[in-house]
């Protein structure tokens, strides 16, 4: 039997871990810390843009109730594609630079357990998460040398010496 | 009554309800008596007793002290007392009315986080589906990299970054 005191040591020595982390497919286990392929990463980026496409798209009618709500007479002027492109695109890019650059994972990198590291395996810097979003959303193809490339690289992970690993906790590196 | 005697005869007179003044000297003779042996004796008893006390109080103290001092308590009653018997003999309801259940069940919750446990449980089926599209994907990964990896004929991949996560391999996974 373990008594209270000896439980927190235990956890602080990190010779147990809380019961509250969520578990991890034994054969998945040594996935951790690996760079994904590019179906994983491919799926996350989709999921980011879906996100942002909803995103864009709840705000939008959001903002029309709210200004039928105000002036029922009024008239709403929706959007043209080319507005909600580049919204979305500002969007995408605020989305994709906060999220590496704080927790190394987006909604997408989340949900596919991946996280984006820089090359000493930590968090990478704001100026390097924008870059590398504005190289993302604007050459997605740089994704596919991930396939082929021996390492799992994509074009963007060669040029800023990032990598995208598996990662299924959600603790950081 | 003759008068070549000296014996004095007392007799009551006929008919007389007086006692016999000779049983009633004898009885307050015997009666003074008594209370002087009770007070004497209570007069003595008390300062006998008050000298056994005190001889009781300097001697007894420190006699048990170095008996105890001399002897593990703590195993004579292990080895002597059967306390399983002893526990199932005692009524526990007192014993429990008397603890604070609450705050101790408090205090078991905060310490092992049980709210934590709870939303983590209640995510269960949405970390599986989570869990297995994950899966899924990077089967068809691995799949895809074999087939390029053969097209270009080459070795496995080294895809290593990190060290895989301690808590990776800690945590009892499906």
């Amino acid at each position: 039997m373990t008594s209270f005191s000896e439980y927190r040591r235990q956890l602080a020595d990190g010779l147990i871990t809380a019961n509250t982390a969520a578990p991890i497919p034994t054969r998945m286990r040594g996935l951790q810390g690996v760079r994904a392929g590019v179906v994983t990463r491919g799926i996350a980026f989709f999921i980011d843009v879906a996100a942002v496409v909803v995103f864009i798209v709840a705000v939008t009618i959001g903002i029309g109730v709210f200004i039928w709500l105000l002036n029922p007479m009024g008239s709403f002027r929706v959007p043209s594609p080319a507005d909600f492109f580049i919204l979305g695109v500002f969007v995408l890019w605020l989305m994709l630079t906060a999220a590496w650059a704080t927790t190394g994972k987006t909604l997408g990198n989340h949900l596919m357990g991946l996280r984006v590291v820089n090359s000493r395996g930590q968090r990478v810097s704001w100026p390097i998460a924008a870059a590398r979003a504005i190289t993302c959303m604007a050459f997605p193809i740089g994704l596919g040398w991930a396939l082929v490339a021996r390492s799992n690289r994509s074009v963007q992970d060669v040029v800023f010496r990032t990598s995208a690993v598996f990662d299924w906790t959600t603790q950081e590196p | 009554m003759s008068s070549s005697d000296d014996l004095v005869v007392l007799e009551p007179r006929p008919g007389s309800t007086a006692p016999n003044a000779i049983v009633g000297l004898s009885q307050i003779a015997a009666s003074t008596a008594f209370a002087v042996s009770g007070l004497l004796q209570s007069t003595l008893g008390a300062a006998a007793e008050r000298v056994v006390n005190a001889a009781l109080d300097a001697v007894v103290p420190p006699v048990v002290d170095a008996i105890i001092s001399r002897i593990n308590l703590t195993e004579v009653v292990l080895d002597n007392v059967d306390i399983d018997h002893l526990l199932a003999a005692a009524s526990m309801e007192p014993i429990i009315d008397r603890l604070p259940l609450v705050d101790l069940a408090n205090y078991i919750i905060d310490e092992i986080d049980l709210s934590k446990i709870i939303r983590q449980s209640s995510g269960g089926i949405a970390t599986d589906a989570v869990s297995s599209a994950r899966v899924q994907a990077v089967e068809v990964d691995t799949m895809l990299t074999s087939i390029v990896d053969k097209l270009l004929r080459r070795g496995q991949r080294d895809g290593q970054v990190l060290a895989p996560p301690a808590d990776s391999q800690r945590i009892s996974g499906a």
